[in-house]
């Protein structure tokens, strides 16, 4: 069907004077734009000295949280690793030395590079275990050094948690709402 | 033997080289600046050392030459191009100079390397074009088609825009009737500067100037968009940064001339007048033109870039009418004798009469 003549809008390109045919206002003009942004503030962010500012849900490198005792919280579920799109997570449970839980992580080793920061094991999670930092320049030399291991992760959590940029988000005492029902109400 | 020309050629092109590096250091903070960023701040204090770690860098780089390069033009286009620049300087005064047709002129200290030549502006404008050979050889040897496509554009680019700064220039040649630079400063140190009688002659000249100079608005033999690096592409370390050390040679040569031709040189009403300190008139004359490099900074991140068919028509159809119209205008009054303000009118009634002709509406094209 053909566009009807009413909805037709013809637009014609506005005329030249005399000031814009000469140029020279339109390019003093410009000339006053550039020379206002001299004298505007910097944006520019000096890195490695000045951190940015970061948002407090950013996605960067993951810790492994401990409880008020000093162990992992994590109880081996395999809930992160099932959610993982990248398979990045790998875990090795084995049966837990403390009374309160059934199992805990043998070994828990996240590939960092395979890893495309998603947050989605971070919201698998049922115990609040796994958490992503704020922490975003992470570099190694090889790629083995890049596997971080459960000691890496919980170090990046002795690191992260009292910096206060990325609270730890469950309170302390409980082990986690997956052992204790009631508390988040399911 | 006259020693101080030796130490004068000596102190200025040193002073010219480490000039070159300043300007770049100088031209990246003002592009940062006008960007809302901070600029080269890493090496020494405020990044002031950058000039040294790039001239480093350019000295320790591996001298290449593309296999299917012609070697011995490869090489020779950017030492041409630097010595020709170079060369243009030679009869710029760049500092205060006296009057030069007293007869005791030549055995003073003047701030000029040749002293009193006659033919100062043509061998500016002579030497100065031929800046554009090694632009051309250098795209030519490279034997790569961007390095062609260049160096052709540059070709035509500075042919054309050679006769508007040729033309624009004559009317000052003939209010001052001196091609010799030291009597047009010292003509416009007693009376006025010219840019009161050649308002229009400066604006086609400084326009000119930008072409001539390959800065942007009219860098088209380097657009980077369209042809890498254009006639340098294939370029690298040292030869590169010759490229680099003609063009803003090149630049302040520029610089000076439009300070000396239509800004009275070192004069500056009050302030440095004929019986100044030298001191006074140099800073005088160095704060002028810096100033115009300045400018051509601020210019360069203001304006975009030209396409090429316009670059040709605003030579052709504009400039060079409008060049010829105001030396008529100059011939006028020089021959009838009339007071030389008139000019001051005439030039803005041309360029007003310019605008009023191309505002009439183009015949609307009708597609067969």
């Amino acid at each position: 069907m053909p566009i009807a003549e009413t909805d037709v809008r013809w637009v014609k390109a506005p005329t030249l004077g005399l000031l814009d045919r000469l140029y020279l206002p339109a390019i003093a003009q410009g000339l006053g734009t550039t020379i206002k942004h001299i004298f505007q503030p910097r944006v520019t962010q000096q890195f490695p000295e000045q951190r940015p500012d970061l948002p407090a849900n950013y996605r960067g490198l993951h810790r492994l949280n401990r409880d008020t005792d000093g162990r992992v919280k994590c109880v081996a579920c395999f809930m992160c690793s099932t959610a993982c799109p990248a398979r990045c997570i790998d875990i090795v449970a084995a049966p837990s030395p403390w009374p309160d839980r059934e199992k805990y992580p043998e070994m828990f080793v996240i590939d960092e590079l395979r890893c495309i920061y998603c947050g989605l094991c971070e919201q698998a999670c049922p115990c609040d275990a796994i958490e992503l930092t704020s922490m975003f320049d992470l570099t190694g030399l090889s790629r083995e050094e890049m596997m971080f291991d459960k000691e890496k992760l919980l170090s990046v959590f002795d690191q992260t948690a009292g910096i206060g940029k990325d609270p730890v988000r469950t309170k302390g005492g409980k082990l986690s709402c997956a052992s204790e029902p009631n508390v988040a109400g399911i | 033997m006259d020693y101080s020309v030796i130490i004068t050629i000596l102190v200025v092109f040193g002073i010219l080289q480490g000039l070159a590096g300043g300007l770049v250091y100088v031209e990246r903070k003002i592009c940062a600046y006008m960007q809302n960023r901070i600029g080269p701040n890493r090496v020494g204090p405020v990044g002031l050392l950058q000039v040294l770690a790039d001239g480093l860098k350019f000295i320790m780089k591996e001298e290449f030459v593309p296999r299917y390069a012609d070697k011995v033009l490869f090489i020779l286009a950017p030492a041409l191009g630097v010595t020709c620049a170079m060369l243009a300087f030679a009869v710029v005064p760049f500092g205060p100079t006296g009057d030069p047709s007293l007869p005791g002129y030549k055995d003073d200290y003047q701030f000029i390397i040749a002293k009193n030549v006659d033919i100062g502006v043509l061998f500016i404008l002579a030497v100065g074009s031929l800046t554009v050979y090694g632009i051309i050889l250098g795209g030519w040897a490279s034997n790569s088609k961007y390095s062609l496509i260049g160096g052709l554009r540059s070709s035509a680019q500075i042919i054309s825009y050679e006769i508007p700064l040729g033309l624009s220039l004559l009317g000052v040649i003939l209010i001052s009737g001196s091609v010799n630079l030291e009597t047009i400063i010292w003509r416009q140190a007693t009376t006025h500067w010219n840019i009161w009688f050649q308002p229009l002659g400066f604006l086609l000249f400084m326009i000119s100037t930008f072409a001539e100079c390959n800065r942007l608005p009219f860098d088209l033999p380097e657009t980077e968009q369209e042809l890498v690096g254009g006639y340098h592409t294939e370029y690298n370390a040292m030869k590169l940064a010759f490229f680099f050390l003609g063009e803003y040679v090149h630049m302040v040569t520029a610089c000076f001339l439009m300070v000396i031709l239509f800004f009275g040189g070192w004069h500056f009403p009050l302030i440095a007048e004929t019986d100044s300190w030298l001191i006074v008139k140099l800073i005088v004359f160095l704060v002028k033109m810096s100033a115009f490099i300045l400018f051509f900074m601020l210019i360069r991140w203001t304006i975009p870039r030209f396409r090429f068919d316009q670059l040709m028509s605003l030579a052709w159809k504009v400039f060079i009418p409008l060049a010829l119209v105001n030396l008529v205008a100059v011939m006028i009054v020089k021959e009838l004798d009339l007071w030389l303000w008139l000019l001051l009118p005439a030039s803005l009634a041309i360029l007003a009469g310019a605008g009023f002709i191309t505002t009439k509406p183009a015949p609307r094209k009708v597609p067969v």
